[in-house]
């Protein structure tokens, strides 16, 4: 186990799951506490100056009582992919500055939602009577897919899960490496192991915690090396001074150690954030000068560089990408039908293009 | 309390009395004229309360104002209860807190600098039981920080903070810049007598500059841009200030800036018929347009689609 975690609370109705006792098991020196102590706790951090950084070394093991399936909280305006986000749990024991979660989830802590039994089938009802075509579901959204996987064991199981579906795929997105216990799951081409990546210098210097970079990269290459299709996700992008440089180093990287053929998709999403995220960050880490930028209010709200800028970004990024291997699948994040035409040269008028487009690289 | 019990009472000499100490400093900056001439003409009903800090040294503990007025009036002595020096700064603060909510409602610069010492003298989880509840301050969350960094503001910047002349947002970032930049900021923007608002556009796009490039903000405002236009006098003060916050915009968000100037060059070249406007889309997020039309009658707007519509080339073919 590789991240901290001082200190773990177990929700009463919590304590009798198979997925607590393995979890207790794998972390035997750390104090823990079953029952109510949970508001006290929240109570006494929520007074913190950073409530975060106490939080992100408490683990909460409850149940999840509400749907484990939700739809990806796109925005109007914007093309939205149509991911499905299973909720595994939330929190991260990692620390990215720009890291949306800061102002997003209302309790500091991790939560693992410890109820597997509920999940998978609430996972399987979903997925076996829905009348809608191919899913995509993924479950790094309100925390990082496999951070805690060497402690639940949760991904592998899920893997093994989505490798019988027909109609379904499962997307682990992640800023570690914790890809062992995977590596011994036959995914049959319905899982996509997806690395969030960065330049070299954000990724060192604004992702608190996260693998390195290299490591990330030999992790997609082990992982592909399995079966698993590999996915990449430069989200965000953060133009500094000299940008390309950087986010070019990694690109080649990535197709000097990865067969682009086996890439299912490379997602690209321009720094955009929700206004009050820029004074929590500050409040944590200081002014930090790439949230400073020209940042305008975008359709939804958020705030977004001007669109000539994103345009010109995305277009050398995909430049690059597609000089390294033609075919790539690339893809930007919440963007303007706009943006995809006049940066990536694709016609991609509603979520439901995007949609197809995406479902094409793993349906089959 | 135990400090009741220890109370001296006595008449003390205003001039023994170090009015500037702040151990126990509530702001209160409504006009002191009013309390003089009240207490010229009835005196000091309710006697202040100091502390003997040494000996022969008193500090105010409540009712700092009505000493001041006192010694404007010449007062040579003032009838006032002592604390003994045994007295807790703690203590001391929270009588004056209680006095002090207890008659007026704190403007933001006054909670900013209570909230800021109290945080300095109580755990935390005192005040947030205690005290915040009657400061109307929620404990959780980002603004007690913020309360707590403006309140070591100089006074100032508290002073036009108070007046409403300064958002508690762009105090909180003045907070974030050294002394002498912020207090320059201070000045620039009141020698453009911008309002609170565009005062805090001003400072929020400055201070985005200063961190984006890591230049002082006294290096923008005196960029001789800047200076051209705060140097001429020819114009109003309201006209410098319209293009002093041209330039900052133009600084801060360029590809916009471009992106209207080429939207209006385009527009220009175009017959602009009265009742019609054209907007490009929102924040240029796309190359779509809107032309909206508007006359005081029907009569009129037909008047205007008729003209727009002879000026449509005809369609060809069959
Ligand atoms: S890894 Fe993802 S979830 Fe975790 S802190 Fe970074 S951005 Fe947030």
């Amino acid at each position: 186990m590789r991240f901290p975690i001082d200190r773990i609370l177990i929700d009463e109705d919590a304590r009798d799951e198979p997925l607590t006792e393995e979890i207790l098991g794998r972390l035997p020196h750390v104090p823990y506490g079953v029952g109510n102590q949970f508001s006290v706790l929240c109570r006494e951090l929520a007074l913190e100056r950073d409530p975060l950084a106490g939080g992100k070394r408490i683990l909460r093991l409850m149940r999840h009582k509400g749907a484990f399936l939700k739809p990806c909280p796109g925005t109007r305006n914007y093309v939205c992919c149509g991911l499905e986000i299973l909720h595994i749990g939330q929190g991260c024991p990692m620390d990215c500055t720009y890291c949306a979660l800061q102002v997003y989830l209302n309790r500091p802590v991790i939560e693992v939602f410890v109820n597997l039994d509920d999940l998978l089938r609430d996972l399987k009802e979903s997925v076996a009577h829905s009348g809608r075509g191919f899913r995509r579901i993924c479950t790094g959204e309100f925390t990082d897919s496999l951070a805690l996987e060497p402690l639940t064991g949760l991904s592998a199981r899920l893997v093994s899960f989505f490798s019988y579906l027909e109609n379904a795929s499962l997307e682990l997105k992640t800023k570690t490496d914790f890809i062992e216990s995977l590596l011994d799951v036959d995914p049959r081409g319905r899982t996509v192991l997806s690395f969030s990546v960065n330049s070299p210098a954000i990724a060192a210097r604004e992702e608190f915690r996260a693998a390195a970079l290299d490591r990330r990269i030999a992790a997609a290459s082990r992982a592909q090396e399995r079966g698993y299709r590999i996915g990449f996700h430069f989200d965000p992008i953060i133009p500094e001074t000299d940008w390309s440089t950087g986010y070019f180093r990694t690109i080649d990287e990535i197709f000097r150690r990865v067969d682009g053929s086996g890439i299912a998709w490379i997602s690209l999403g321009v720094l955009r954030f929700v206004p009050h995220l820029k004074d929590a960050v500050t409040s944590r880490f200081g002014p930090l000068p790439y949230f400073h930028d020209g940042f305008l209010s975008g359709l939804d709200g958020k705030s977004r560089l001007h669109s000539d800028r994103r345009i010109a970004i995305y277009r050398l990024m995909a430049e690059r990408i597609r000089s390294r291997h033609k075919d790539c699948r690339i893809y930007l994040c919440m963007e303007s039908p706009y943006v995809w035409e006049k940066s990536l040269g694709i016609s991609m008028g509603s979520n439901d293009d995007l949609r197809t487009y995406l479902d094409d690289a793993v349906a089959a | 309390m135990t400090w009741l019990d220890h109370i001296r009472w006595t008449d003390l000499e205003p001039a023994h009395m170090d009015l500037e100490d702040r151990t126990y400093y509530i702001p209160c900056r409504s006009d002191l004229q009013g309390l003089v001439r009240s207490i010229r003409q009835v005196g000091i009903l309710s006697p202040p309360l100091l502390q003997e800090r040494s000996p022969g040294r008193f500090i105010p503990v409540i009712g700092r104002r009505r000493l001041m007025a006192a010694r404007s009036l010449e007062f040579t002595r003032v009838h006032a209860g002592v604390l003994p020096e045994t007295v807790l700064e703690q203590e001391g603060f929270a009588l004056a807190f209680w006095d002090n909510i207890a008659t007026r409602p704190f403007d933001v610069g006054a909670t900013a600098v209570v909230v800021r010492r109290l945080l300095d003298l109580f755990p935390r989880i005192t005040v947030a039981d205690l005290f915040l509840p009657s400061l109307g301050v929620q404990p959780e969350g980002p603004r007690l920080e913020r309360l707590r960094a403006i309140g070591g503001l100089e006074e100032p910047i508290l002073a036009v903070l108070s007046a409403g002349k300064l958002l508690e947002k762009s105090a909180a970032l003045m907070a974030l810049l050294k002394p002498e930049e912020r207090l320059g900021l201070l000045d620039f923007t009141e020698s453009l007598g911008l309002n609170a608002n565009k005062r805090a556009e001003v400072i929020e796009r400055l201070f985005d500059l200063s961190v984006l490039h890591g230049k002082g903000v006294l290096e923008w405002i005196t960029d001789e841009r800047i200076s051209a236009v705060t140097g001429n006098h020819e114009l109003s003060v309201p006209e410098r200030a319209a293009k002093v916050r041209e330039i900052i915009k133009a600084w801060k968000f360029p590809e916009l800036v471009r992106s209207e100037q080429a939207f209006g060059s385009w527009l220009a070249r175009l017959p602009q018929p009265d009742g019609v406007v054209v907007r490009p889309s929102t924040r240029f997020e796309a190359e779509r347009c809107k032309m909206e039309l508007s006359g005081l009658s029907r009569e009129e707007v037909e008047r205007i689609i008729r003209m727009i519509g002879e000026g449509r080339p005809r369609k060809t073919g069959a």
